[in-house]
C-alpha cells in the first residue's frame, strides 16, 4: 500500500471506473472497463500511444485489450498492437504492400508481437485510430472521425505468418472483431448499409471490369473504349491488369446524385482506361455526355469540381480519381471523407467533363470528374466519366488558362470557377451549353480559357500535332500560370478526355486520340494528351513532346530554364492533370483508405494518389516561396521527370504495370518552374523528388495542411516531407519559435539520451549545435528546430561546467535520420540562422571520438599502494568513502601534493578565465558592422595560456 | 505564465544551494560523495554532469544542500584546505553552481524566442558569417586549452608519483635496514647501541 501511495503521489491522477469482473485464483486480480489517467479517460479498446523506450519520437500504438489491477495493487494493461508501415516494412516491401503514411496494421494472429502485458503507466497518451475497413461489420466512420483520426487501418499483419491480411476474421488475434472496428455510435449506422449497396454497385462494376479487361488485354495500349452503362451508371473501364480487378471494385455506377458521392470515394479509385483521352467510342461518348449532363445539373447545384483520377496501368486501364475539385479546403475534405457534397461535386464535374469533352479548350482546369461508369478510350482519356468521379481535371485544365495570371492554388474555388470556365468556354466554343451551371462562377478565366482555347484550338485543328496545341498550351499558361498545386490534375485522363472532347466535339475524347483532333479543346491539356497520344501508345514520349513545346516557348517565359517555360505551359496542363491527378489521388487515399476492402492495388493507388497531391502542394509552396529546391532540376532535365517518376512510384509503376504513361514533371517554380510529372497512358503521376518526400505523406491531410501552416504545424505526414523543410526559408523575416507540440507528456526518459546519442553519432544523425544561448534548455533548442526545420528532434543542451563558455551554449541534436541531420546542416552551413536577433547558429555533424572510449585514466590520485605491489592494498578502503574523505592536515604529504595540484587548479582557471573573457572584439564588430552584437569575445587575441 | 514564474524562482534557489564540484574521480558515486560531505552537511541531492562531448574529462557533479549557507560554507571550506575524495593527493574543487550546469531546468518565464535566416545580401550576413567561424574558433581553442590542461594534469601527477616512488623507497631502505640486521650489525661495528642512534 505505501508503494502505491508514493506511486500515486508523484503519478498523474488516476482513479479507476467502471469494474468488470474479478479473475485470478484467489480473486485478486481486478479488471476494470474503464479508468482515468492524467485527466483522460481510457476506456477498454480505446487506442493509445505507448512509450516506446528505443525512440522518443516513435511511440507505439496500441488497442486496450484488458485492463486490471493485481493483488498488488500495480495497474496492468493488455494492449494488442498496432503496427506502423515503417515497423513491417520488411515485410510490406516484400509483399509488394502500399501503405499509406497514417496507416496501421492491426496485429493478428498467434505469436510474438501480438499484444504484451505492460504497466498502465506505461500509456503516455491518446491515440485515435479510426477503422476505415469495408467491412460491412464496421460502422462506417464519419468524416468528422476521419479528420481527427491519428491513424486509420483495414489491415491487419499476421504475427505468425509475417502476412498482411485485408479481411477481418471473427476474432483478430484473439480480440473479437466488433472491438476491431469502429463503436457503432447510434446503434444503426447507415455506414453498412452504404457499404452494402456500394458492394453490389460494385460487384456489377467488377463484372463489368472484367468485361473491360479482357478487351483491354487485347488492346492494351490503346484504348478501351468500350463503355458500358449499367442501369443508369456508366462505367469507365480501366484497363488496368490485375489492378484493374481493383479499380473495377473502386469504380461505382453513379445511381442518384447522392448515392454518386457516396460512390465517389470508390469511384477515386475508379480506374480510368490507360490511354487517356484517346479513344472514345461512340457509345461510350454519348453516355458520357449524358452523365455529364446530369451532372452538369449537379455541378450548377454544387458547383463543386471533384476530381476524378483514373489511374490506369495497363496500356489502356487508367484509374480514374476523383479529384476533389477544390484543390484546397475542399481536396482535404474529400480526401478525408467523400462528402456527399463532393458526390454532387462530382457530379457536377462529370457535367463539367462532358463540357469539356466538347469543349475541351475552355478551359484547362476544368473539373475531370470522371466517374466510374464510363469507360474511355483507353488511349484518350479513359477519362470515363466515372459518375462518381467528377472531372477535376476540367477544373485543373481551367485553372491552367485562367493561371496565367490565377493561382490556381490560391483559389481552391478556382477549380470550381474552372469548371464553370470550362463550361463556358465549352459553350463559347461549342456546345458549351451543358457546361452552363459553372459557367458564371470563372467568368474571367473564361475570357483567358477561352483565348487559351482560340490558340489551343488553332493549334490542336493542326490536329495530330498535339505538341503544336501543347505548346501553344504551354504557351499560355507560361505567361502566367501558376499551376500550383492548386491546380490538381484529376488525372491526364480527364484532359485527355477534354482534348477529346474538344476534338471530338462533346464526345471528343476519343476522336481526340485518333488524332482527328479536331478541335483545339484540349489545349494545355489537350496538348498533354494530345502529346500523349501523338506519342500515342508511348507515354513516355510525351514528356518529350511536352519538351519541345516547352522549347518553343521558352521565350514566352522567363522560366529560369527556356524549356521549362514552354514547359511550363505545357507543364502546366500537365501540372493541371498532375494535380488534378494528385487531387484524385487524394481523394483516392481518403477513399482508398476507407474502402479498406481494396486491395493492395488501392492502396497503390491511393499511394499513388497521394504522391501527386503532395507534389501538387510542395510545388505551390515552391511557388509562394519561391524557393525551388527540385523544381529547378526538374526543370533543367525532362530526364528527371521519369527518373522520379521512376522513383517515385514503384507502387505506381506497379500500378501501371502495363504501359506507364507518361510522365512529365513540371515544377513550376513560382512565375517559371514546375515540374510536373504527367503520365499520359496511367495518368500515373507522381510527385517529384520532393514528392518522393511528400510520398510518404500519402494522407491527403498532409499535403493541405501543409499548405494551410506555412509555419509550423505538425503533420505527420508533413514533417517527413523535405518540401517543408527547405520552401519555408525566407530571409529576413522574423520568426517566432513556437512550441512543439508533444504527443504526451511521459515520452522523455531521460536515462537513456546517452544510449540513444551513441546510436546516434554512429548512424550519423547527432547533429552538434554551437553558438546557442546557454541559457536555452533542451526543451527550447526542441523547439527551435521543429520550429526552423519542421523537424521533430531530440535535444540535449551541453550542460555547462566551470571550464565552458558561458557565452557559447551548445546542444545534441539528435534527428530522426541521418538524411534530416544533413539536411539541417547543410540548410545552417548555406544560410544564417539568427536566434533571438543575436547570434547565428553553427551547426554541424557530431563527431565524437571519446563517446565510446574508455574513461581515461584519473590523474592525480597516486597512492604508495600502486607502488609497492607487493602490499596489495585494500580496495576495501576505496569503498569505505570516508576513510579517504578527508581534509588534509598540513603535516601530511598528502597536504604537500594537494597543495602543488590546487595551484594547478588556479592557474588553469585564470587560464579559462583570460580565455573566456569577453574582449572588446565584439563591440568592435559591432561597430563596423552595424548593428550586430555577440556576446561572444573573440578569443583569438586573448588566448592565454598562462605558463 | 504566474506558474512558470514561480517554478523558475524555485529552480533558482535550488541553484543557490547547490554546489558544483569538479576534479572528482570516475570512481567517485553519488553515495561516496555524499558520504564524504555529510561530516560538513546534509547532501539533498547529487547529480553528475555527463559530458557528452568528452567523457574523458575528470568527473562534475552538482552536490544540492539544504540551504544556500551551507553552499557558501562548503564552498570556503573545500577552497580553504583541499578535500580529497576517494584518492589523494588531487583535490576536489568546489564552486558555486550556475543555471546553465543543469540539465533539467524549466524554461524562462517570459522569454520569447525568434529566429530567422538572414538575408545573404544583408550586410549582417557576413557579420554573422564571421561570428560563425569565430565560434569553430574558440571551440578549437576551448579544446586545446583543455587539452593542455589535462596534459599539465598528467605531468604534475606523474611528478607527484615520481616523488612518492623515492619518498617510498627511501623509508623502505630505512625500514630494510632495521628489519635485517644490518643496522645492528652496524651498530656493533661502531660500537654504539641502536637506541642511541
Amino acid at each position: 500500500m505505501a508503494s502505491a501511495e508514493i506511486e500515486n503521489s508523484c503519478k498523474p491522477e488516476f482513479s479507476w471506473g467502471k469494474k468488470r469482473g474479478v479473475g485470478g485464483k484467489k480473486k485478486e486480480v481486478q479488471f476494470y472497463e474503464s479508468f482515468t489517467y492524467d485527466g483522460v479517460e481510457y476506456v477498454l479498446y480505446d487506442c493509445v500511444y505507448m512509450q516506446n523506450k528505443d525512440r522518443q519520437a516513435e511511440p507505439y500504438i496500441g488497442k486496450l485489450v484488458k485492463i486490471w489491477k493485481n493483488s498488488d495493487n500495480s495497474k496492468k494493461i493488455k494492449v494488442q498492437w498496432f503496427f506502423r508501415p515503417s515497423e513491417i516494412s520488411y515485410w510490406l516491401e516484400k509483399l509488394s504492400v502500399v501503405a499509406s503514411e497514417n496507416e496501421l496494421f492491426l496485429a493478428s494472429g498467434d505469436g510474438k508481437g501480438l499484444a504484451n502485458v505492460n504497466p498502465l503507466e506505461a500509456i503516455v497518451g491518446k491515440c485515435f485510430v479510426v477503422c476505415v475497413s469495408r467491412d460491412d461489420r464496421n460502422p462506417e466512420p464519419s468524416e468528422e472521425q476521419l479528420r481527427n483520426a491519428d491513424y486509420v487501418f483495414y489491415r491487419s499483419f499476421d504475427v505468425g505468418q509475417c502476412s498482411i491480411l485485408d479481411k477481418m476474421n471473427d476474432k483478430v488475434g484473439g480480440l473479437e472483431v466488433r472491438f476491431v472496428f469502429n463503436r457503432q455510435e447510434n446503434g444503426i449506422d447507415t455506414g453498412p448499409i452504404l457499404g452494402s449497396k456500394v458492394k453490389e454497385k460494385d460487384s456489377r462494376i467488377s463484372e463489368a471490369y472484367e468485361e473491360t479487361l479482357q478487351h483491354l488485354g487485347q488492346q492494351p495500349h490503346e484504348v478501351l473504349e468500350s463503355i458500358k452503362e449499367d442501369g443508369n451508371h456508366s462505367h469507365l473501364v480501366a484497363k488496368e491488369d490485375a489492378e484493374a480487378g481493383y479499380l473495377l471494385s473502386k469504380v461505382e455506377t453513379f445511381n442518384g446524385h447522392a448515392e454518386s458521392f457516396l460512390d465517389h470515394l470508390k469511384p477515386r479509385v475508379g480506374k480510368r482506361s490507360a490511354p487517356l483521352v484517346d479513344q472514345l467510342n461512340g457509345e461510350v461518348t454519348s453516355s458520357i455526355s449524358q452523365k455529364n449532363n446530369s451532372a452538369d445539373a449537379n455541378a450548377a447545384t454544387k458547383q463543386v469540381s471533384d476530381s476524378v483520377l483514373p489511374a490506369s496501368k495497363g496500356v489502356a486501364g487508367e484509374r480514374l480519381e476523383c479529384d476533389p475539385p477544390n484543390l484546397d479546403d475542399k481536396s482535404s475534405k474529400r480526401e478525408k471523407l467523400d462528402d456527399p457534397v463532393k458526390l454532387t461535386k462530382s457530379k457536377e464535374k462529370i457535367n463539367i467533363e462532358q463540357l469539356t469533352p466538347k469543349q475541351v479548350d475552355l478551359k484547362k482546369s476544368s473539373l475531370v470528374s470522371v466517374e466510374e461508369k464510363t469507360k474511355l478510350g483507353p488511349r484518350k482519356d479513359t477519362v470515363g466519366l466515372d459518375k462518381r468521379g467528377k472531372l477535376i481535371k476540367d477544373s485543373n485544365v481551367l485553372d491552367e488558362r485562367p493561371s496565367k495570371k490565377l493561382k490556381v492554388q490560391e483559389s481552391v474555388k478556382l477549380s470550381e470557377d474552372k469548371d464553370k470556365n470550362y463550361l463556358e468556354k465549352d459553350n463559347s466554343t461549342t456546345s458549351g451549353s451543358k457546361a452552363e451551371g459553372s459557367l458564371a462562377a470563372g467568368s474571367s478565366a473564361e475570357g483567358t480559357g477561352k483565348a487559351i482555347l482560340a490558340q489551343s484550338l488553332s493549334r490542336p485543328v493542326k490536329d495530330t500535332k498535339f505538341s503544336e496545341d501543347s505548346g501553344a498550351l504551354g504557351d499560355r499558361p507560361s505567361k502566367k500560370l501558376k499551376v500550383q498545386e492548386s491546380v490538381k490534375l484529376f488525372e491526364d485522363k480527364d484532359k485527355n478526355s477534354l482534348d477529346r472532347a474538344t476534338t471530338s466535339g462533346s464526345n471528343a475524347k476519343g476522336p481526340l486520340f485518333a488524332g482527328s483532333s479536331t478541335e483545339a479543346i484540349g489545349r494545355a491539356k489537350l496538348a498533354q494528351n494530345s502529346n500523349g497520344p501523338e506519342k500515342d501508345t508511348k507515354f513516355n514520349e510525351e514528356p518529350k513532346a511536352l519538351e519541345y513545346q516547352p522549347l518553343k516557348k521558352v521565350k514566352d517565359k522567363e522560366s529560369k530554364s527556356v524549356k521549362l517555360s514552354e514547359d511550363k505551359s505545357k507543364n502546366n496542363l500537365e501540372k493541371v492533370n498532375i494535380t488534378t491527378s494528385g487531387s484524385n489521388e487524394k481523394g483516392f487515399g481518403a477513399g482508398g483508405v476507407i474502402e479498406d476492402k481494396r486491395k493492395a492495388t488501392v492502396a497503390q493507388n491511393s499511394a499513388l494518389m497521394d504522391d501527386g497531391p503532395s507534389k501538387e502542394k510542395p510545388n505551390g509552396k515552391v511557388n509562394e516561396l519561391n524557393k525551388t529546391i527540385a523544381g529547378p532540376d526538374k526543370i533543367h532535365t525532362k530526364e528527371e521527370p521519369g527518373e522520379k517518376m521512376e522513383k517515385l512510384s514503384k507502387s505506381s509503376s506497379k500500378l501501371d504495370k502495363g504501359p506507364p504513361t507518361e510522365m512529365c514533371e513540371l515544377k513550376l517554380s513560382e512565375n517559371s518552374n514546375d515540374s510536373v510529372g504527367l503520365e499520359n497512358g496511367p495518368s500515373m503521376v507522381k510527385p517529384n523528388a520532393k514528392t518522393n518526400l511528400l510520398m510518404k505523406n500519402r494522407s491527403g491531410k498532409g499535403p493541405l495542411e501543409e499548405k494551410l501552416d506555412e509555419k509550423i504545424r505538425p503533420n505527420k505526414g508533413s514533417t517527413k516531407s523535405s518540401n517543408a523543410f527547405v520552401d519555408d526559408k525566407i530571409y529576413g523575416k522574423i520568426f517566432d519559435v513556437t512550441q512543439r507540440p508533444e504527443k504526451g507528456k511521459w515520452f522523455k526518459s531521460p536515462g537513456i539520451f546517452l544510449e540513444r546519442m551513441v546510436v546516434a553519432h554512429d548512424e550519423g544523425k547527432l547533429v552538434l549545435l554551437q553558438n546557442l544561448d546557454p541559457s536555452f534548455t533542451s526543451a527550447e533548442v526542441e523547439d527551435i528546430v521543429w520550429s526552423v526545420f519542421k523537424e521533430t528532434c531530440t535535444a540535449k543542451v551541453v550542460q555547462g561546467t566551470a571550464i565552458s563558455s558561458p557565452f557559447c551554449g551548445r546542444a545534441l541534436v539528435i534527428f530522426n535520420s541521418a538524411e534530416v541531420a544533413e539536411r539541417a546542416v547543410k540548410e545552417l552551413i548555406d544560410g544564417c540562422l539568427i536566434i533571438s536577433n543575436q547570434r547565428p547558429v553553427v551547426g554541424c555533424i557530431a563527431n565524437l571520438p571519446h563517446l565510446r572510449g574508455k574513461l581515461s585514466t584519473f590523474h592525480g590520485h597516486v597512492s604508495v599502494d600502486e607502488v609497492d605491489k607487493n602490499k596489495t592494498q585494500t580496495r576495501k578502503d576505496k569503498r569505505d568513502a570516508k576513510s579517504s574523505c578527508h581534509s588534509s592536515q598540513p603535516n601530511s604529504v598528502a597536504y604537500d601534493l594537494g597543495t602543488e595540484w590546487c595551484l594547478l587548479q588556479k592557474r588553469s582557471n585564470f587560464s579559462w578565465q583570460k580565455l573566456h573573457k569577453q574582449g572588446p572584439t565584439q563591440e568592435k564588430i559591432g561597430k563596423v558592422y552595424r548593428l550586430l552584437v555577440y556576446k561572444i569575445s573573440d578569443f583569438a587575441i586573448v588566448l592565454v595560456i598562462v605558463d | 505564465m504566474a506558474a512558470s514564474a514561480e517554478e523558475y524562482a524555485a529552480f533558482e534557489e535550488r541553484v543557490r544551494r547547490t554546489v558544483y564540484m569538479d576534479n572528482l574521480s570516475p570512481q567517485v558515486t553519488e553515495n561516496v560523495l555524499k558520504a564524504a560531505l555529510d561530516q560538513f552537511v546534509n547532501v539533498v541531492n547529487v547529480q553528475f554532469i555527463p559530458n557528452y562531448i568528452n567523457p574523458s574529462l575528470p568527473r562534475a557533479a552538482l552536490v544540492e544542500m539544504e540551504t544556500p549557507n551551507q553552499a557558501s560554507a562548503i564552498i570556503t571550506e573545500m577552497a580553504d584546505s583541499p578535500f580529497m575524495v576517494l584518492g589523494m593527493p588531487r583535490p576536489v574543487r568546489a564552486c558555486a553552481a550556475e543555471v546553465e550546469m543543469f540539465d533539467s531546468r524549466p524554461k524562462k518565464p517570459g522569454r520569447k524566442i525568434t529566429y530567422k535566416w538572414l538575408d545573404p545580401e544583408d550586410p549582417d550576413f557576413e557579420v554573422a558569417r564571421k561570428m560563425e567561424v569565430l565560434t569553430g574558433k574558440h571551440a578549437a581553442e576551448t579544446e586545446f586549452l583543455l587539452n593542455h590542461q589535462l596534459k599539465e594534469e598528467e605531468n604534475l601527477a606523474n611528478q607527484q608519483l615520481e616523488t612518492l616512488k623515492a619518498h617510498y623507497k627511501k623509508y623502505e631502505l630505512i625500514d630494510g635496514v632495521l628489519s635485517d640486521n644490518t643496522a645492528k650489525k652496524l651498530a656493533d661495528r661502531y660500537r654504539t647501541r641502536l637506541s642511541d642512534a
